[in-house]
């Protein structure tokens, strides 16, 4: 991915793609605290607590969303089920 | 205007209301004592279940520590931040950049260069104390523990031993619910260490995970070079969890969160003893925040507590037995400050904590992570041995959490922050940030890079001993007071002893560390990050010491009853009152001390 324009800075397409990973990977997004602050510093903003638990970072990497049910009791003993 | 009162008011005033006081708090309250709990934070929104606290953490950005306790009324604020809002008052050495505004330890300046001076444990200043995100850990301490200075010339020697607290060990286990394998009890703590159980676990052992099982296969047996007698072997945790339904409380259903929080309540918290002590007739004031005791004119008993709530106003309450169980920062604190109970000089001495070596790395085969209980087995071969003649026991927990615990940075698979690059050691984050932002990826690249890398993540979490030394101590910074016009606690803290006690014991857990990631195939060239930095170490929460037990009333604060020395209706329960901090974590201990207290107090009320 190009994601840098011919004077360094990251161009809107680039940014906006890394947001649409965030949402879809971990349920965020983010925005920087000030528009002056260097380095800038970013406040992340989680969906609902559903969309939290479906993220999909969670099933690539075969586990679940911490503070969200992982299965029945003992379901940690084994391998996961991989399709 | 304060109305008159028949004083003593309560039969027992008790400061704090975690696993110590609430456990004490139910017996007395249950033998219908007029218990008074006096509690320095606010209550947890616990009120529908547990939604709303892990709705906090679903939904907030750090997912730290904190995260489910963040509604107002709930941790204290401090309004002299700026912006003047809701930054926390929570004794968190590591947090806050800048001490002075919103540390609430102080420090003096750092005297060895390769001591960092911090000490690293904090605590929740909350109903229910730091039980809402323990991990559940429930470990006895061994034999031998008690005995340090007679065995190894190390430390003191516990006024009592492992036989005088076993009873109370198991009354702590019954009243709480504690999960533990009897056969490896037997075939393994007690033929080694000698630590007999005349009891069964209430309950049968959590399953250890996947990872704990492909951790056994490639571990069970080996030794370490130059402890050939020491073969290591993994065990599963004790821990007071429910593996079923106990005491109304549902089965680990293994939501991977017991710090901070278990939405459902299958781990054990003091809150549930609050709870009981409420039903049972005690009486809870919430932030009201201990300052002083007072002692009668002859200076023999404590007669009266003083407090004051947040909102700065000032009370009192009279009890016939005092008891402070308010963490081995506070009972001290509250004690210098009203110069009680230290004809010894040992107040706030003897400081410890259990510092830890975390070093992380990449497994060769894949061991599922991010599942289960956050730790399910452990390596307890080191707990005890004749090295201790020269350093530290140990403990070493198998993580199932990943690299989630690794650092601010590796908050992994998430990730909070972005990484600054780092070429040279590609493998060493892992976090969706790491791969997006430095590695460009994305579509299938980025999720076989997260799977590959996730799948097989492994850190290794080794707690060690620390002697006491009574200039680890805790004092008044008298010209630095808290919001209520409190010194804050001065922590003076060295990591490292003259000894090269704690020193020689890294030494030998970063080669444990090495041997088990060899052991599991882990790539020493580029997937294997030790924690070697001198001053790079971790605190356990295990915070000890400062108003020790012993039979001497020169050298120590309590006796073997956790009764003070200096007067005999003030008692002091919690991790504070340990001579020596054992390699294990100390709730076990703590919960039966308290109950053994507890009926000490109700013979001494009784006479």
């Amino acid at each position: 991915m190009n994601d840098k324009d011919a004077s360094g800075a990251e161009t809107p397409v680039a940014l906006a793609a890394k947001q649409v990973i965030y949402v879809w990977y971990i349920s965020a997004f983010f925005l920087p605290r000030s528009e002056t602050e260097r380095p800038p510093v970013r406040v992340w903003f989680y969906g609902t607590p559903e969309q939290y638990s479906r993220a999909l970072l969670w099933s690539v990497i075969h586990a679940h969303a911490p503070m969200t049910p992982g299965g029945p009791p003992g379901h940690w003993a084994n391998a996961p089920p991989i399709s | 205007m304060r109305p008159m009162v028949n004083e003593p008011e309560f039969d027992v005033i008790i400061v704090g209301s975690g696993i110590a006081g609430a456990l004490a708090a139910f017996r007395l309250a249950q033998a219908r004592y007029r218990v008074l709990i006096l509690e320095a934070g606010g209550v947890a929104p616990d009120s529908i279940g547990r939604w709303s606290m892990a709705h906090y953490y679903w939904t907030s950005p750090s997912k730290s520590p904190d995260s489910p306790f963040c509604a107002d009324g709930v941790l204290p604020i401090d309004p002299n931040i700026q912006p003047p809002n809701y930054a926390f008052v929570q004794p968190n050495p590591i947090g806050p950049q800048d001490p002075d505004k919103s540390n609430y330890y102080v420090y003096r300046d750092p005297v060895d260069p390769r001591n960092p001076n911090r000490f690293k444990s904090y605590y929740e200043r909350l109903v229910g104390g730091s039980t809402w995100h323990w991990q559940g850990i429930y470990m006895r301490m061994l034999p031998n523990d008690f005995r340090m200075s007679t065995l190894y010339g190390k430390g003191f020697d516990w006024p009592i031993s492992y036989n005088d607290l076993e009873r109370w060990y198991v009354d702590a286990e019954y009243e709480m619910g504690v999960a533990g394998n009897d056969a490896e009890n037997t075939n393994y703590y007690q033929r080694r260490f000698g630590a007999f159980r005349s009891k069964p676990f209430p309950m049968p052992a959590l399953a250890p995970s996947y990872l704990d099982k492909q951790v056994a296969a490639a571990v069970n047996g080996k030794t370490l070079a130059g402890f050939r007698t020491i073969p290591l072997q993994v065990n599963t945790v004790p821990h007071a969890i429910n593996s079923r339904t106990y005491d109304q409380r549902p089965a680990c259903e293994g939501y991977t969160s017991c710090v901070p929080l278990c939405p459902i309540k299958a781990r054990y918290e003091a809150i549930v003893h609050v709870e009981k002590a409420l039903k049972a007739g005690a009486t809870l004031r919430t932030k009201a925040v201990v300052t002083k005791l007072q002692l009668d004119d002859n200076r023999n008993n404590v007669t009266r507590v003083f407090y004051k709530r947040w909102d700065g106003t000032e009370d009192r309450a009279s009890g016939r037995i005092i008891v402070l169980a308010a963490n081995a920062i506070e009972n001290p604190r509250i004690l210098l400050w009203s110069n009680a109970a230290n004809r010894s000089d040992a107040v706030g001495r003897y400081l410890m904590d259990h510092p830890i070596k975390q070093s992380y790395g990449l497994a060769r085969r894949p061991l599922y992570p991010f599942r289960g209980p956050q730790t399910t087995s452990d390596i307890a071969a080191f707990r005890d041995g004749p090295f201790r003649r020269q350093f530290s026991g140990f403990k070493t927990s198998i993580k199932n959490d990943g690299w989630s615990s690794v650092g601010a940075i590796i908050t992994s698979p998430r990730g909070n922050v972005v990484p600054p690059s780092h070429p040279d050691k590609p493998n060493s984050v892992g976090t969706v940030l790491d791969f997006v932002e430095n590695e460009k990826l994305f579509g299938p690249d980025l999720q076989r890079r997260l799977r590959e890398h996730a799948t097989h993540q492994i850190t290794l979490n080794t707690a060690c001993e620390q002697l006491p030394i009574g200039d680890n101590r805790v004092t008044l910074a008298n010209d630095k007071l808290d919001y209520f016009g409190i010194p804050r606690p001065m922590i003076n803290y060295r990591l490292y002893d003259d000894q090269n006690y704690v020193a020689k014991c890294f030494e030998t857990i970063l080669e444990l560390h090495k041997l088990v990631f060899k052991l599991l195939g882990v790539d020493d060239t580029k997937d294997q990050f030790l924690q070697e930095a001198p001053d790079a170490f971790s605190g356990s929460g295990h915070i000890m010491g400062t108003t020790i037990m012993g039979t001497d009333p020169a050298k120590s604060v309590v006796d073997k009853d956790c009764r003070a020395h200096d007067h005999p209706n003030l008692f002091i329960l919690g991790s504070s009152v340990f001579p020596t901090s054992s390699t294990a974590n100390p709730t076990s201990t703590i919960a039966a001390l308290a109950l053994r207290a507890a009926e000490t107090i109700k013979a001494q009320l009784k006479g």
